[in-house]
């Protein structure tokens, strides 16, 4: 039941971060497989079946842009950020460094 | 890249409208760069249980679909009685039955004067029990054993969706027309030809329409489980040697027909039952010995393709294994 819970709390404090991660990482333009390797490769795993959908969602929120394109011979769907994507990156960046302060200060103020 | 294309197939199935190539392409092309970069790393290509491997860590093509956006539906009744994999087929089955149902009973009404709208009812809710019940039944199974069917199938096609549904409204409108027979004679010779069934029919009647009804099952069972290829030729097989034998008794039958003794043109009934019982014999004769030399071509090669699968399979088994 702990466990249940804990992984429920878990994923809803990880499901803000990933937008986050994702449109920061896109700054850099990327295809879904690549993109997953690089957020893996700074140590934010995640899964297939949650990266594809959230791109296709930030993408029709206005946030992506995507391309298909040719590389190596076959067509992938290259994603980067779009300038809206940018401003609102900004804007969250800053509401999670707002959420991180307070949050340091409620822990540090407990201990 | 069978597998890959067989899985990506079950994914199709389920996703929204209007955007599965778009989602099946990226899906495609992020996986196989993932099979290649296993590859790259291996030094070698991917057997098939390795490819398989990977295609069961991205998951169930229904939860694949679910994550952009697909239906979800389910029949529920105090828990899930089917699941979203199968509803969508469940209610296609429905609403199969509920036309075909539909167009008889129109048909009979306007032409024949029979079979009014509380016949139509009636029969249109023993068919939602009988569908409801076998679609509960398959949920089960498919919940227990049945994921993943498509990786396990990579060297036999699965049977083809619209074949099955083909055959399943020929089987079930064939099937429809048997069980009503006894029920509306008319159905036959009408009602001014002077003509009967001969007693013969009546020992058959069970017989014919329980293999009638195997063959709906089976194409009803392949169209929600493609990949379940060894039914097709089971049940045909099971199918013909009861028809054959049928066949050798029916031929002790003779006649089929009989003029009716409330007949109103005695001799006309009779030339008519003449010629019908000509047909029949003929076509007991002539027809099944064509349909089963046809079935015993397409079953032999159906087992060795099976033959070979298994053999294939077993090999790479121990080689995996060494």
């Amino acid at each position: 039941m702990n466990a249940e819970l804990f992984e429920n709390l878990r994923l809803e404090l990880r499901r803000g971060c990933l937008s986050v991660a994702v449109l920061s990482q896109l700054r850099v333009e990327h295809y879904g497989y690549t993109l997953r390797k690089a957020l893996s490769d700074k140590g934010l795993e995640i899964d297939e079946n949650t990266l594809y959908p959230l791109l296709r969602r930030l993408e029709s929120q206005g946030l992506l842009v995507s391309e298909w394109r040719e590389e190596n011979k076959r067509n992938k769907r290259f994603y980067r950020i779009s300038p809206v994507g940018e401003q609102i990156l900004g804007q969250l960046l800053g509401a999670w460094q707002g959420i991180n302060r307070a949050l340091d200060q409620i822990l540090e103020a407990k201990q | 890249m069978k597998l890959l294309k067989n899985y990506l197939k079950a994914v199709k199935w389920y996703l929204p409208r209007g955007q599965k190539d778009d989602i099946i392409n990226e899906l495609g092309e992020n996986l196989l760069s993932r099979m290649e970069e296993t590859e790259a790393r291996l030094g070698r290509p991917l057997t098939e249980l390795e490819q398989a491997a990977i295609l069961r860590e991205q998951g169930e093509p229904i939860m694949v679909a679910g994550r952009y956006g697909a239906n979800h539906r389910c029949v529920t009744f105090g828990r899930q009685l089917i699941g979203p994999a199968l509803y969508p087929i469940y209610i296609w089955i429905l609403w199969l039955h509920w036309g075909v149902t539909f167009v008889i009973h129109a048909y009979m009404a306007i032409f024949k004067g029979s079979l009014g709208i509380g016949a139509f009812l009636v029969a249109a809710i023993c068919q939602f029990v009988a569908v409801t019940f076998v679609f509960i039944i398959l949920d089960v199974y498919h919940r227990k054993a049945l994921q993943f069917w498509y990786l396990h199938l990579e060297h036999i096609n699965p049977i083809p969706r619209w074949q099955s549904a083909f055959g399943l409204v020929l089987w079930s409108v064939y099937s429809g027309y048997w069980a009503l027979i006894p029920y509306f004679p008319a159905l036959i010779f009408g009602n001014t030809s002077g003509l009967k069934l001969a007693p013969v029919w009546h020992e058959f009647y069970w017989p014919i329409l329980l293999l009638l009804l195997a063959g709906v099952a089976q194409r009803a069972v392949n169209l929600v489980y493609p990949g379940w290829n060894w039914l097709q030729p089971s049940v045909r097989l099971v199918v013909n040697i009861i028809s054959l034998s049928m066949v050798y008794f029916l031929l002790n039958g003779y006649p089929y027909v009989l003029v009716d003794n409330a007949a109103t043109a005695m001799s006309e009934a009779e030339r008519l039952a003449s010629i019908l019982n000509g047909v029949i014999r003929a076509t007991l004769l002539i027809g099944f010995s064509i349909y089963w030399s046809i079935n015993i071509c397409i079953l032999v090669r159906l087992c060795i393709k099976h033959a070979r699968y298994r053999w294939s399979r077993r090999r790479e088994q121990a080689e995996l294994s060494r």
